[in-house]
């Protein structure tokens, strides 16, 4: 390992399929989805009947006095009025991964660690204090009605609350957000700019995120949460919307405390050029994007174990992507899952837990299986699609990801 | 007083409105709603503030003197204290103006200033 090995030393999971690593663990190897039948507004029949909620936490209101949080949540509602929904899973998370990874506050605040985040915001506290502000023409809202709501909320809360003194900044192209932060968290190490990173994505999943998809008709109506995601399946209809929170540690090798749970050995990014919301139909952006990721990290595609796919459940995208792993892989598929069939979509959290499950595969020598994948897509001929989890020595793996504007991440991993 | 203060929330609304403050503070709310006094003023304005001290301490404000420094004193920050503003605006059905907060430096401003507000005829 060299100077500029990066390795990932501390994961935080706050997820539709657990709030601990062993949970989440469990999930993946007995194929059991994190997906509820939910009421978006109360007393509407709405076409959207299944999200992946969050054990343990409920958000039902913008009325921080409505929320309820488990007995283990690091978070102090009436302390911290800036966090959002996703911020508290954030929280959540990111203690986590800063206890796995062995961190002290002299670490976190020396200006060596630095910090990205990736969400969406809060749409729902956005409307919220807007409503507030022309309630009765008042022209008041809560003070820090920005802060905790906009895109950058994340950065903004979990750099104050942790001291961060070095690198902080949010990323934004939607369901790739998370995996730009992660790769870009390992270029400030590679560089020699920080020597740690924490990235975290999160998500709120409230009916003000879910519902403008919905618009698009992009969710599945399904209204089984046993069979509404079916990623690369031909009977797929869309994707099913997740919130959380996932965290992660990167350190520079030579720097780390703990023993490294994996490497990220490089990434790659390539758009499509093509649409603002429709990927390229043979995925051209993310072959780019693979063979980019390939190429930094010296790895041969013929090496790679395992791909954890972007694949969402839609149509087109995921039709796109199985193209693309046979453009670059040939005849010699590694295996191809989509988690997405059990965690469901977590949009700009999507990357970085994808990555961090990507990580449980390297380290606990498994794969997970594609959940409800009984007649893939024509497009995945040839493609390896294992529907069941099994035990397998996983060495090299790769987490793709894709965004509006045909943006498209590949990160390479390895075991330590 | 003349001023019927508080009269467009019922108690439980008052109590609805002050869910998580600590109970002495919903308590002096509704002193205030009963009395309608700035007597009554001196203890419900300062247990409102107490609530969004950033510290988290349960600092009793109640017993600080008039010429405490809400900055340098009490720990009063400026965001705190436009929280505290918005919750008073809330309450009071008021209007506290940018320009006015800035000019309060103490807390016996402040007193005087909410009891300005919402007793103009004293």
């Amino acid at each position: 390992m060299n100077q500029s090995s990066v390795v990932i030393t501390g994961m935080g999971f706050v997820s539709s399929i657990g709030c601990d690593t062993e949970a989440v663990v469990d999930h993946l190897r007995r194929g059991r989805h994190g997906f509820s039948r939910v009421e978006l507004r109360q007393g509407v029949d709405l076409p959207i009947k299944v999200v992946g909620t969050v054990p343990g936490y409920a958000f039902p209101s913008p009325d921080v006095r409505d929320w309820v949080l488990p007995p283990e949540s690091h978070v102090d509602l009436c302390r911290e009025p800036s966090l959002p929904p996703h911020g508290v899973y954030a929280v959540d998370a990111a203690e986590q991964a800063i206890a796995q990874a062995g961190l002290t506050s002299d670490q976190l605040g020396d200006g060596s660690t630095g910090l990205f985040g990736a969400s969406s915001g809060s749409p729902m506290l956005l409307r919220h204090h807007l409503s507030v502000y022309d309630k009765d023409g008042s022209q008041r809202g809560h003070p820090l009605g920005v802060v905790r709501s906009v895109a950058g909320t994340l950065n903004f809360n979990l750099a104050a609350r942790y001291g961060i003194r070095g690198a902080s900044c949010g990323f934004v192209s939607a369901c790739a957000s998370s995996s730009h932060a992660l790769g870009s968290a390992y270029d400030e190490i590679a560089l020699g700019r920080q020597d740690r990173m924490i990235v975290v994505g999160a998500e709120e999943c409230a009916a003000e995120s879910i519902l403008p998809f919905d618009a698009m008709r992009a969710l599945s109506t399904h209204a089984d949460p046993d069979m509404a995601c079916r990623p690369f399946d031909q009977a797929r209809d869309g994707f099913v919307v997740s919130g959380g929170a996932v965290a992660l540690v990167l350190e520079r090798a030579s720097l780390a405390k703990r023993a490294p749970l994996a490497r990220l050995v490089g990434w790659g990014q390539a758009a499509d050029g093509y649409h603002v919301a429709s990927p390229h139909p043979e995925g051209t952006g993310i072959v780019t994007a693979m063979k980019r990721a390939l190429q930094f990290a010296k790895v041969d595609e013929a090496a790679i174990d395992y791909v954890n796919a972007h694949a969402t459940s839609t149509p087109a995208g995921d039709r796109a992507e199985a193209l693309a792993l046979r453009s670059v892989f040939g005849a010699a598929s590694p295996a191809v899952v989509s988690t997405k069939g059990l965690t469901g979509h977590g949009l700009s959290l999507s990357g970085v837990l994808e990555a961090a499950l990507t990580v449980l595969s390297l380290r606990g020598g498994f794969l997970p299986g594609n959940r409800n994948l009984k007649n893939p897509d024509e497009a995945c001929e040839g493609l390896c699609l294992p529907t069941e989890s099994m035990d397998a020595d996983v060495k090299l793996a790769i987490n793709n990801s894709s965004g509006f504007g045909g943006a498209n991440v590949c990160h390479v991993l390895a075991q330590p | 007083m003349a001023n019927a203060l508080l009269q467009h929330f019922t108690e439980s609304e008052v109590r609805h409105e002050l869910r998580g403050f600590p109970e002495r503070a919903v308590a002096a709310v509704i002193g205030l709603k009963q009395e309608s006094s700035a007597e009554a003023l001196k203890n419900a304005v300062p247990e409102i503030l107490a609530f969004y001290l950033p510290s988290g301490v349960s600092t009793d404000l109640t017993t600080q003197p008039p010429s405490a420094r809400l900055r340098e004193d009490l720990g009063v920050d400026s965001l705190t204290f436009a929280e505290a503003a918005f919750k008073m605006e809330e309450l009071f059905r008021v209007r506290i103006e940018n320009v006015e907060l800035a000019e309060i430096k103490t807390l016996g401003e402040l007193l005087e200033f909410v009891a300005q507000k919402l007793f103009p005829e004293v």
